[in-house]
């Protein structure tokens, strides 16, 4: 169906402030879970009651005059897996697989606490495990960019819920791309912070090492503002750091900013379209007084096996209980990518860290001391259609996640911060290219993304 | 326990998981094993040597 595109025709800043200047619960908020109610490819689960609930308690409050916070009101939904007290988190496993939460996450409350309205629970790749979107139980969301392309994954139906115009932002997680890839298939901003600044603190793990937490949304301001909120400390989760906080705002990019481009054997597997998707990029940059450099990235390209060996080794050991108990309950796709752990021996997971600190290394002598930021593709093209990705746990499916993923792995095993947004809307598909730049760079790389979202904008 | 010993030992996989470990085993070595930043074919390799906890991010 094509479903009304409620939220879309006003920013989260515009909601917030218009719902803080008149109550409209009944108006606006229940009106848009009827429509999600009817997305049964996007939304898992909609939380009516308890979003009808805050939505009036919220309505109160701005009739008192008072404000929750920067998203007061905003309807926003989540990937199903962060806890809420007293709710089942889906996973995006087999019915019944989930569980009962007894504490919030720390995400949720956050959010919560700075107004939003949570719609509900979002599909997703079981156990966020896929990047084409396909969930062996629970088949794959809809794509409204472009009908019948997979949504990407494994944040599936938070990509496909913004695309939809449900919401204007989505939670998702991202171990090896699983924020960026939806996004670029559903022609959406995807954020992906710098690993460690953002508390995991109630959400399902997948593997610790490159696990990060962020917005999907439909424009840069809007993941921004939410990763924003979410970010920082919660004296809770050991791995998350102190650090500046995120700007909620974008302000001018400084003079003479440098940016990186690929030249190299890296960006083989890129189509033509995508290449001149990136040299536009480059030429508006160019122009824009930016001084555009060519970089040797091709040490990128070989570090998909070192991310893929660490992030399966730590989800096998997340799930080896689980799975040895009931190993039926698990799709083939996922049990196939766990059994390949055991190709993986304890040497080669000492070998995969060494190999990431080396890289870590290697990106700040080379790269990140010549460069402020990095421009690559996020996908190698327009998102493929979904039937010819749906293939299971059968042979090729190393091959096929290899090749979807080998933009966006290589940074979560590097850690760095990333922003996919995207940058041309052709008649196959849009396609999107990813900003990096070095730890804790989110304010650098949205101001960046910030400014090409406006240039590749059509004008109003 | 016994699944997971069996899991351990690679006994618990079915036939199409097996088939997969090969070409994992390949992609293992290639990718991880001789990766360029560890070696090269053309050097005795270096004892490697890693603390984990010394990989901060």
């Amino acid at each position: 169906m094509n479903a009304p595109r409620l939220s879309t025709a006003r920013t989260i800043d515009q909601i917030a402030a218009a719902r803080f200047a008149a109550a409209d619960a009944e108006a606006h908020v229940a009106p848009l879970l009827d429509i999600a109610e009817a997305e049964a490819t996007i939304f898992s689960r909609v939380e009516r009651a308890e979003a009808m609930e805050h939505a009036r308690r919220l309505d109160a409050l701005a009739r008192a005059g008072k404000s929750a916070g920067p998203l007061h009101g905003v309807p926003l939904a989540h990937k199903d897996m962060y806890d809420r007290a007293r709710q089942v988190t889906g996973y995006g496993a087999r019915e019944g697989a989930g569980k009962r939460a007894e504490v919030t996450s720390t995400v949720l409350a956050r959010l919560d606490a700075a107004g939003q309205v949570d719609m509900g629970r979002l599909r997703m790749s079981e156990y966020a495990m896929g990047p084409t979107g396909h969930n062996h139980h629970w088949g794959i969301p809809r794509n409204a960019a472009k009908p019948g392309a997979i949504s990407g994954g494994s944040s599936s139906g938070s990509g496909a819920a913004v695309a939809a115009g449900l919401v204007r932002a989505a939670l998702g997680s991202d171990t090896g791309g699983s924020i960026r890839l939806p996004a670029a298939c559903n022609g959406v901003v995807g954020f992906k912070p710098t690993q460690g600044r953002v508390p995991m603190t109630g959400v399902m793990p997948l593997a610790f090492s490159q696990d990060t937490v962020g917005p999907l949304a439909a424009t840069v301001a809007e993941a921004r503002l939410v990763l924003s909120v979410i970010s920082g400390p919660d004296g809770i989760d050991p791995a998350c750091k102190p650090a500046t906080p995120i700007r909620p705002r974008a302000q001018g990019l400084r003079d003479g900013l440098t940016v990186g481009f690929a030249k190299g054997t890296f960006l083989d597997i890129m189509s033509d379209s995508m290449g001149a998707a990136l040299e536009d990029v480059r030429v508006r940059m160019a122009n824009a007084a930016m001084v555009t450099t060519d970089l040797d990235l091709d040490l990128l390209g070989t570090l998909g096996e070192a991310a893929n060996a660490m992030a399966m080794s730590e989800a096998a050991a997340v799930h080896a209980d689980r799975i040895a108990l009931s190993p039926e309950s698990y799709g083939d796709q996922v049990r196939t990518r766990l059994a390949q752990a055991v190709a993986m021996p304890g040497f080669a997971y000492v070998r995969a860290r060494q190999v990431q600190k080396l890289a870590r290394k290697a990106m700040f002598d080379r790269v990140f001391s010549r460069v402020d930021v990095v421009v690559i593709p996020t996908l190698f093209d327009v998102p493929p259609m979904e039937a010819e990705l749906n293939i299971g746990g059968g042979q090729g499916i190393a091959a096929l996640i290899n090749r979807l993923v080998h933009f966006t792995r290589p940074i979560n095993l590097l850690g760095f911060p990333a922003i996919s947004l995207p940058v041309a809307r052709t008649p196959e598909g849009p396609l999107s290219v990813q900003i990096i730049g070095p730890d804790w760079s989110e304010d650098l790389i949205a101001d960046v993304a910030d400014w090409l979202e406006a240039a590749v904008s059509p004008p109003a | 326990m016994d699944k997971l010993t069996d899991i351990l030992a690679g006994r618990a996989l079915t036939p199409s998981e097996e088939a997969i470990l090969p070409d994992q085993a390949a992609r293992t070595m290639r990718g991880i094993m001789e990766h360029p930043l560890l070696r090269r074919p053309d050097e005795t390799p270096d004892l490697a040597a890693t603390n984990p906890e010394e990989n901060l991010l």
